[in-house]
């Protein structure tokens, strides 16, 4: 009979793969940001908007997870940057592993800031470190002004919440005010910005907190 | 929501640690209150997933741990959260002390703490 008594971190495996994903980016001096989120809620068109926006002036490339499909992949692809899309298979996250592989598929040291679309989940993401500077949470009025409070983990380790779709509010009887209270409730720290990508309505407040986590 | 991940990592953990052992018979687990993950999903997982292998037939054990709280007055405290059921304390975990806003210091790890095999 054999006890072996020891104490094994068993989320640590991604931690320490996050860690060195970090490293990486820091080397190369990449910045790397985690955009998380419902499904439609606007996690591709933020980083269309980004490229058409910053692009010209910023180096741009992107990972883009999905479950079974290349949709989004090819959708960012047509901006004209690099991307490289990651299927999660049957995982509802994507994890510091995944990413790590990915990048093996992309020339690094030409890039400057990192766009990581992970899946459509409010909830599995907020447990996966993958390594990136920031972490942003989009959310948007079509899923109801209930959407922060019932999933409170992922506000609670983002950086940044895009309340999207701003302009079909009153239509879906969104409060969007109520969204971004609950938002700035559950994580004092969290910068929201209230956007519509359909009319450009606060967008470029949004381009302006990329600048900046570039340093420019 | 991602339990089989989690079954996964702590099947890889067990089997590292357990090298060399020709049958694992025990398996203990300490599942923080707020890694919010169904017990039963993880054990059923592993089951699935150690089939072939030295920990095929052990018996899991997952305990849940407290959580540890701070709040930005300082004041610490230990709470054993009923695992899914803690949405009176959401969306703000709160202090029980002083009711404010409580940071999550301890509550979310799952460590794998004994294996006994032979």
């Amino acid at each position: 009979m054999h006890i072996i008594d020891d104490r094994v971190d068993i989320l640590g495996g991604n931690r320490k793969i996050a860690e060195e994903n970090r490293e990486m980016f820091d080397s190369f001096g990449v910045k790397a940001v985690n955009i998380m989120g419902a499904i439609g809620s606007g996690k591709t068109i933020l980083i269309e908007e980004v490229v058409a926006r910053i692009g010209k002036d910023v180096k741009i490339a992107s990972l883009a997870g999905d479950v079974i499909s290349d949709m989004d992949a090819r959708r960012i692809s047509k901006t004209g940057i690099p991307v490289v899309g990651i299927n999660t298979g049957k995982e509802c996250h994507l994890d510091a592993h995944m990413v790590q592989h990915a990048l093996e598929k992309m020339d690094i040291s030409k890039v400057d800031l990192l766009l990581i679309e992970n899946v459509g989940n409010l909830v599995c993401p907020a447990d996966f470190d993958l390594g990136t500077h920031s972490s942003i949470v989009v959310v948007s009025a079509s899923e109801g002004d209930d959407i922060v409070e019932k999933h409170p983990m992922i506000f609670m380790i983002s950086d940044v919440c895009i309340i999207n779709k701003i302009d079909i509010a009153s239509a879906v009887g969104a409060d969007v005010e109520k969204m971004e209270r609950d938002a700035v409730r559950i994580n004092p720290k969290i910068k929201v910005f209230k956007t519509s990508f359909k009319t450009g309505a606060g967008v470029q407040a949004v381009m302006d907190w990329f600048k900046n986590l570039l340093g420019r | 929501m991602h339990e089989l991940w989690v079954a996964n990592a702590l099947l890889e953990a067990v089997l590292e640690k357990g090298k060399g052992l020709k049958k694992i018979e025990e398996v203990h687990v300490s599942v923080g209150c707020l890694a919010m993950v169904n017990l039963e999903q993880i054990e059923f997982g592993f089951k699935m997933l150690s089939k072939g292998t030295p920990a095929e037939d052990a018996k899991i054990f997952l305990k849940p741990a407290e959580a540890k709280l701070r709040c930005s007055e300082g004041h610490e405290t230990n709470e054993m959260i009923e695992c899914l059921d803690f949405s009176h304390l959401l969306p703000i975990i709160r202090c029980r002390i002083c009711g404010g806003v409580a940071q999550i210091i301890e509550g979310k790890e799952i460590l794998l703490t004994k294996i006994v095999g032979e």
